[in-house]
Order: structure tokens, then sequence, then C-alpha cells
């Protein structure tokens, strides 16, 4: 038998595929000053990410917080709007926001979450998770960080899942989980030095935590993205999230 | 419950037994040379003299064990016509003008060259009523090129129209629209829950050892179900009565052997095995190669004993093993292993003549471990590990009863003992293999019992007509399954047909959309876990002409699904809690489509061309944000050629040609950079997906050529075969992805990048046969 095998690999022009759409962030937390709104378009690959050539300057933007205080916002630089005055954010409020650019046009409207209020910590021993029972209000949903003292406080990298108050009278509870500390922090040596830090976000923030991961760069043949990120921000070839949430203070779990 | 439901059944055809002496005739139709059963014979009844140009009085045809009945024939004197491709037609004389009592009549057929010009009888009653079924041609299978050097079962159906074909390392069969799991394999009657090497180059069946195929691509007959879309019945070889013969192949990368012959008068055997041992291959001469690495090994036997004329008892099994990991070049570690046993006990009887029962004993372990992402405890994106045991026992009764000679009654009952061992997590570690608190348990019983009656008309009308009751586990799932199937003869030969059907399927693979190694997870239904259902309606037309040289069909097909289950995205999978089913997520399925298929069935050179036109689509609430999208395999333009020459006796020629629509990928049509919410952090550039799928593949198309010639060494027949793989070198995509890379001033730069697997690949080798 003769045989020879060459598999094949070929870097392509991906031009046409190339579509430009609109990105919206902005995090705005109770007990601060507003941080503005950043306001980018995509790039095509193929390019360096240069945020000079992604940043937005052109856009109409402004933001009406309980349907009546309306409050432009100005370009200032690396496609960050901002009001021209310190603006402080409160939980309970709801801010809106109102954008256009050309012929596009986008809107958000988030609440700005309570800090979170814990009737409960705990550890599961099984799972090697923590958790906490959180009060909670309407149009919120809740989700925690484990964190272990290490030297330095190290925090999960993300949440594990997100837990919501549908369908619950409003002063119900909810339960919430960290994922499993990883195994190296499983170990008796951090006994005493775990800890959880829960979070309440406006409760768009669900579908936005479900969906989010299939945008990662993968970089890998055998895998690939999942799909479109459910985004709060409304609009044609908009993306983004426009989004309030709270942090608790850091819980002693185990 | 079971006599009613047989007297209704019985009721329901309306015809009226006579009063009139009657007897019946019954046998086994053999293989003159190795004794094997011959499945599927047509056995046409003349009465008083034999006309050809006129139709026969009736006709029937042998079942899956080459038996036949004849039942209630009146005094006469009969001419019995048996005819069945590849061998000489035998023509026996019944002279029944005074019967006392049944009559037994065995028939062994000689087995003839074909290429010398077939006798073939033209009946006119030969069947031609089963709906989107395809016999599978063992003898045309074994001309054609291949990969390896052997030809298999499951490269020749996907050149079948409906057959979808996935990605080249993807396994398992997708029949129209539907995922692999969704296909009933039978092997000798045992469910194969994995039937296929990697990429479809081999399916778990050695070619030697299989003695019938029968591939039912939707709205299948009662007699089968616990799937939704498809059956693939693979019956074994006995093994010869002739004598102790074996067949030898060595090869670079795969081997294969098998061996079969008596052990007593009354009893053969058979045995087949093959390894493919391309790691090794690729370790030594290919180091630096992306290919996965890849081996497998897989044994098929089967003893057969006759206890007596009406009773046969056999014992098959078969071992499959397949292992692939990452190559060393590869930065993603991976290794993924499969295993399927499967043992079967199997006692046929013939009860008063036309009643035939078939017991079964099945024991299955399936186990599949999929790891992905090894490297300690660090969980990326891509980490994944299952390691899902299944183990069945299932008890079979089935009855054959040809009541009359235009009615056939099908019923049986099985009992499944499901055990499910279910090990995952988002990441391997050693120590699930060992925790006992790892993962999931999960006993489940499946109940079915089926009745079908097969039934002829005047005017050419046939129907098939019955149901299914099924009972599924401890949350006491029942469902009755309605079937229905009919043919009409429209013209002398052309032929209408439809079917409609409602299909239940209790076990799932969870399957995850973001990763294109295999990581197969089959689950049960529970409480919150509901069985998948569908309905399927087919309507075609057949037709055959050119003394039915030529075959000609066409053939459309919907199916609805509902309960499909996938993970969701970013499933958090925890080895050491139960909340596996909280990541799964239920959605909806539709196919639809039209096939045609062109075929010349005989003479030196024989071929089809099916084309297939197809859409399938799947709706999940909580993927691609609640919006429809194409799974990977809808590929909406399917075409195959397959054909085989025979230059002279000994000398063969064949090709295979496919085109197919890309497959479906996701590509990001841009970049952007987003600051993870609630997590202190940096700014991450990250990719725009947009939905699910929308993006393909350039077309795929592959051009491969065989040649076979065989030489008469002594007593040793010798098969030396060329083969030449993807002729024009076509750079088939295998996955399309981005990579980041660096620039000259040290920039980032995402690229899309693509890579093909196989390239042209000529191969050669030898095969013995003593």
């Amino acid at each position: 038998m003769i045989i020879t095998s060459c598999e094949n690999e070929e870097l392509l022009s991906v031009d046409s595929a190339y579509k430009e759409l609109l990105v919206v962030q902005s995090e705005i937390i109770p007990g601060s000053i507003f941080p503005g709104v950043r306001l980018t378009k995509t790039l095509p690959l193929g390019i360096p990410y240069d945020i000079n050539l992604s940043e937005i300057k052109d856009a109409t933007i402004y933001i009406r917080i309980d349907s009546i205080k309306i409050i432009p916002l100005h370009y200032t630089t690396e496609g960050l709007y901002l009001p021209l005055y310190d603006l402080p954010v409160s939980s309970g409020e709801y801010f809106e926001l109102f954008g256009e650019r050309g012929d596009q046009t986008f809107y958000a409207k988030t609440k700005i979450p309570y800090q979170p209020n814990l009737e409960n910590v705990f550890f599961d021993i099984s799972g090697f998770y923590a958790g906490a029972v959180v009060n909670s209000y309407s149009n919120e949903c809740y989700a925690a960080l484990w964190k272990v003292d290490a030297g330095t406080l190290i925090s999960a990298d993300d949440f594990f899942q997100v837990s919501t108050s549908n369908g619950q009278v409003p002063g119900g509870t909810v339960s919430v989980r960290t994922a499993s500390y990883p195994l190296e922090y499983q170990t008796n040596i951090y006994n005493g030095k775990r800890y959880i830090q829960v979070f309440s976000f406006d409760e768009s923030f669900e579908k936005y935590f479900t969906t989010k991961s299939g945008n990662q760069v993968i970089n890998n043949p055998y895998v690939q993205g999942t799909g479109s990120t459910d985004w709060n921000v409304e609009g044609r070839d908009v993306v983004g999230m426009f989004i309030g949430y709270a942090r608790s203070d850091i819980h002693f779990v185990n | 419950m079971y006599i009613i439901l047989v007297l209704i059944f019985l009721g329901f055809s309306g015809i009226s037994f006579s009063q009139e002496k009657e007897f019946t005739i019954t046998g086994f139709i053999y293989d003159s040379v190795t004794g094997e059963n011959l499945i599927g014979t047509n056995i046409l009844v003349y009465k008083d003299s034999i006309d050809l140009n006129s139709n026969p009085a009736f006709g029937s045809a042998a079942n899956n064990y080459g038996y036949y009945v004849l039942p209630r024939l009146k005094k006469a004197r009969y001419f019995l016509i048996y005819r069945h491709i590849g061998y000489k037609t035998a023509i026996k004389e019944i002279d029944a003008s005074n019967p006392e009592t049944n009559t037994n009549l065995n028939v062994q057929l000689e087995p003839e060259d074909i290429r010398l010009g077939e006798i073939i009888v033209e009946g006119k009653k030969t069947d031609r009523s089963t709906v989107s079924t395809i016999d599978v041609n063992s003898e045309f299978l074994s001309k054609l090129p291949s990969f390896s050097g052997e030809v298999d079962l499951f490269r020749l159906i996907q050149l079948l129209p409906g057959i979808n074909k996935s990605s080249e390392l993807s396994n398992g069969l997708y029949v129209r629209g539907g995922s692999p799991d969704q296909t009933l394999t039978l092997v000798d009657g045992s469910i194969v829950y994995n039937p296929s090497h990697i990429g479809n180059i081999a399916s778990t069946f050695n070619s030697n050892a299989i003695r019938d195929v029968k591939l039912i691509k939707g709205a299948f007959p009662a007699e089968y179900g616990g799937r939704l879309s498809s059956v693939l019945d693979v019956k074994l070889r006995s093994g010869t009565k002739e004598k102790e013969t074996g067949t030898i192949g060595l090869g670079f990368i795969n081997s294969f052997f098998s061996l079969e012959g008596p052990l007593k008068s009354s009893s053969t055997f058979m045995v087949a095995g093959r390894w493919m041992y391309y790691d090794a291959w690729q370790k030594t001469f290919n180091k630096g190669s992306s290919v996965p690495q890849y081996r497998f090994f897989d044994i098929n036997g089967k003893v057969n004993y006759i206890l007596s004329e009406t009773s046969a008892f056999s014992i098959s099994g078969m071992y499959s093993s397949d292992k692939m990991y990452n190559p060393a070049a590869d930065d993603i570690l991976y290794d993924i292993e499969w295993k399927n046993i499967n043992l079967s006990l199997n006692w046929i009887q013939i009860n008063t003549g036309s009643v035939f029962l078939n017991s079964t004993l099945n024991y299955i372990n399936y186990n599949f471990s999929s790891k992905i992402g090894i490297g300690g405890n660090s969980v990326s994106s891509s980490s994944y590990y299952s390691n899902p045991d299944l183990k069945d026992i299932t008890i079979k009764q089935t009855a054959e009863i040809k009541w009359d000679i235009n009615q056939i009654f099908k019923t049986g009952f099985e009992i499944s003992f499901h055990n499910y061992d279910l090990l995952y997590n988002e990441y391997y570690d050693a120590g699930f293999d060992t925790d006992p608190y790892a993962g999931q348990n999960i006993n489940s019983i499946e109940n079915a019992f089926y009745f079908q009656n097969e039934s002829e008309f005047f005017s050419g009308l046939k129907t098939n007509i019955g149901g299914r009751i099924f009972y599924f586990g401890e949350n006491k799932y029942l469902n009755f399954e309605p079937r229905f199937s009919l043919s009409y003869q429209i013209l002398d030969n052309i032929y209408l047909k439809g079917a409609a059907a409602l299909a239940n399927q209790y076990l799932h693979l969870i399957s995850k959309n973001d990763i294109t190694l295999p990581t197969d997870l089959w689950y049960p239904s529970t409480k919150k876990i509901k069985p998948s259902k569908s309905v399927q309606y087919v309507f075609g037309m057949d037709s055959y002409f050119e003394d039915e040289i030529y075959q000609a069909s066409i053939e459309g097909y919907y199916r609805d699904m509902k309960n499909l289950y996938e993970y969701k995205n970013s499933p958090k999978i925890n080895a050491l809690d139960n909340s596996i089913e909280d990541q799964f997520t239920a959605g909806t399925g539709e196919a639809y489509g039209v096939e045609l298929f062109v075929q010349k069935r005989k003479g030196n050179f024989k071929g089809w061309i099916g084309y297939t036109l197809s859409w399938t689509k799947r709706k999940f609430s909580e993927l691609n944000a609640g919006k429809i999208f194409y799974p990977k395999y809808d590929r909406r333009n399917d075409l195959s050629v397959a054909a085989s020459y025979d230059v002279m006796d000994n000398l063969s020629l064949s090709l295979t040609f496919t085109y197919a629509t890309g497959l479906r990928y996701t590509l990001p049509p841009g970049q952007y950079i987003f600051n993870p919410i609630g997590v202190s952090g940096n700014d991450e550039i990250l990719l725009d997906y947009g939905e699910i799928n929308a993006s393909k593949f350039p077309p795929y198309h592959r051009l491969d050529l065989g040649a076979n010639y065989n030489i008469k060494l002594n007593k040793a027949d010798i098969n030396i075969f060329v083969n030449l793989y993807n002729l024009y070198n076509r750079k088939n995509a295998f996955a399309q992805y981005v990579v980041y890379n660096e620039d000259n001033e040290g920039n980032k730069i995402a690229q899309l990048k693509r890579i093909s697997l196989f390239p042209f690949i000529p191969a050669a080798g030898v095969s013995i046969t003593f």
C-alpha cells in the first residue's frame, strides 16, 4: 500500500462576511458616578483591533432618568460619551438610553438594582461551592462569585448561574450559588479562607449571561461560537449592554 | 388484550375463510454452496402451466430468515419459480390435485456469475410495495472504491439520496434531517448505539460478515420502534456449510480477516475482524500532521445450529473499540474512546406451517468517553468530559403469520432493562473515574408491543397497517404509535407509494452545539426530559423499465419533531450534582425534501445517481435567541454517483462522486471590544458570531476511483485492489474558525482559517481468500 497525507491549512479572506454593527456598553453602579456610555463599531477580521478605527465620535446620545430627567452625553475620547457634570446613581432608579447615528437609532432601559441583602450564606461541602439566600426585588436577577484568600484575594472569573425572582412575590428570597471551587482550592489548607460575593443585576442580565459565551475567540478547529448574544440594547445592527448592577459585601463561607 | 387486538386485526381485513380443503407449502430457501438463507427471494406461483408473459396466480417472498409460506392453496397443479438476483432461477412443480397434508419444500438456489448475463424471470409479482426502503446489494458494494481498501456499508449508504454527509470526523447516519441517534440500528435484532467508526470511514459491521442490510429512511412499519427517523436492519451471515474458508487482507493502515465454515453437519460458524492503526502510521511517517490520531478494532461472529427442520438457534456477537486522540502537533488535547459489545441469542421456530416465531435475548454494553481540553483542573470554554456507560438486556418475541396468500400478520413484544451510568463534568479529572458520588445512575424499563398486517388487495393495492404501544420508565410514559403505508400499481411498472407514521424516542443523544468532536451523552426520558416525538409523511413514485434493468424513483417527505434536546449555551456540567438536566434545552425540528434516484441494476455496468433537495431546521427557545436555525448537516443539495463496470470476468473498475452543499457553521462577521459585565476586568476582544450556522463551507465534492483484479492461485482467490481517494485533490473544508496571528509589529490579528483533512490518497492492497 502506498499512502500519502498532507492535510491543508489556509487563511481566508472574510471581507464579504463583514457587517458593521454599533457596540454599546455601559455598567451603572448605585452609589457611584454615572460612568458614561462607550460607543464603538465592529471591525472586520484580518486587521488588528484598533480603538481609533472602531470608536464612534458622531453619535447623538442622551439618557433619561425615571422618565423625567434628560441629560445629553458628549463624546470625550475612545468612543466614551459622558454628561457635562458628575451624575450620582441611586438604587431603584430607571435609566433609559436614546441614541442616533445617521439613520441608525438605538434604545435601552435598565433598572439600577438594590445592593443584595443576604439572608444567609452557606458552603456546600459535597459540591464545593458557596451559596446565599438573597432578598429579591422586582426586575432584578442575582448571581455570585466565589473568592478565596490565597495571599491575595482570588475570584472566580465568571458567574455560575443567574437566579431570578420571576413569579415570586416581592419581598421573597432567591437562592444563588457560585461555581465549584477549583480543585486546588478544595483542599483543607483553604478552609477558613473561602468567601462569596453576590451581585444584583437588572433582569436583562440573565439572557445576556446565558448567551454570551458564544462570543469568545475560540482558536480551535473543533469548537465554534454558539450564536448571537441576547443584548438589551435595541436597534438595527446594534449590540451591547446598558445595564445597572450592584455588589454585596464579601462574606465568609468556610 | 393481545388476543383481542389480533382478532380485531383479522377482522379488519374482511376476508372470509373458505370451507374447501386447503393446504400450505412452506420452506427455507438456501444458497446451495454456502447454505446461507436467502432473504427476500421472490416466489412466483403459476397454476397448471407457466406463461411468463402473463401474471402468475400469486406470489410471495422469503422473510428475513429465508422462510416462505404459501398458505391456503386449493387443489391444483402448481409451478413455483424461485428468483433471487445472483442465483439461477429454480422451478419446482407441485402436484396438489389431491393433497393430504401441508408440504415442506426447502429449495437450494445455485449461485451464478451475474456478469455472464442473468437469467431474469421478470415476475410481475415482485414486491415493490415498501416505502422509503432500500435493500443494499453487497456484491455492488464490494466493487466500489474505498479509503482503506475495504469497502464499507456506511460509505455506500452515504451515497444514497436522503442520507446527509456530516463532518469528515463525525460518525453515524444523518437520515432525512434526523440526527444519528434517531436511526435505529439493529444487528441480528440487537440495538447498536454507535454503529460507525470515525468519519463513517467504516461501520462497525465488517462487510465480510454481512448477509443482508435493509435501510428504511422514514415512516417505518410498526415492527420497528424506539427511534424517530429511520431504521438500519443488518443481518449477519451464518457461515458457509461447504468447507472452511477464510480471507486475509493486510495494509499499512488497516488489516482484516474472516473465517467461516461448518462445525458439524447441522451447524456453522463465521468470524470476521478488522484493525485500523492509522495512529501508528501517522506517528511514524507524518509526525507534523494535525489530523487526529485514530485506531479501531472490531470483530463480528456468529454460530448457527439447525436443531430440526422447524427450529434453529444462533448466537451472534459484536465487539468494537475506537480511540481518537490529538496528534502531537496539536495544541488542543483530546482523547475520545468508544466501545460496543452486543451479544444476541436467537431461536426461530415454525409452528403449524404458517406461523414463524422468533425469540431473542440481547445484551448490549456501550461506552463513550469524551475527554476534551484535558489538562488538569483549568476549565476553558472548550473543556468537556462525559463518560456514559449504557447496559441493556432485552427480551423479544415476535410472530409472523401468513394467514392468507395476500395477508401477513406480524406481532411481537419486547422488554428492555436499561442501566445508564452517566459521568460528566466541565473538565476531566481522574478522580471522577473512581468517585462513587460522581455522575448519575439511572435504571429504566422499556416495553413495547406491536402488530401490523401486510395486505394485498385487488388492482395492485398493498397496505401495511399497524400500531405500536410503548411504555417507558418510572415516569410511566405510555404512547400509541399508528403506522400506515400503501402502494398502488397504477401502470404495469409504475407504483405510487405513501406512508405516515408517528414515533417516540425515549433515549436522547445530547450533543454540544459548539464542539465538532464527538461528545455523545445518551440520556433517558425522565420526569423533566420528555420523550421526543415525530410525525412523518412520505409520498413517492417508483418506475421500472427496460425489463427492470433500470429503476427510477422520486420520493418526498416531511417530518415534524418535538422534544429534541441539546445542551444550553455555556452549560455548567458538574459531576458532583445531579443538575445536568437543567443544562439541557428542549426544542423542535422540521425536515422536508425531495429525493430522486435512478439506478441501473443489472449488467456489466451498474450504478446509480441520487439527488436530494432538502431542508432541516431546529428551534430552541434557549439557543440562537429563540430563532430557527439550521443544523450543521443541513445541506440543500446533495448529488451522489456510484458506478462499477466489469471490464472482464476478473477485472472491475468503479467510481463514486459526491457533490453537496457545504456544511453550515457559525462565522463571526466582525470583532469588537467589550468588558465582561459585572466581573472587573479588562476589555476583551470578542467576535460577533451572529446567528448559529448562518454561513456555509464551500461545496463538498470528491471523486474516487477503484479497480479490483481477481486471480486464482492454487486454491486461493487473490484480490488486488487499487483505490484513488479524492482523485483531483479537492481541499474540502473540515473546519473554518478564527485564529489569532501576530503581524510584524506584534499586533494580534483575528483571521479565518480553513483546515482540509483528506487530500488525494492513492492506496493499493491485496486480500486472499483460501
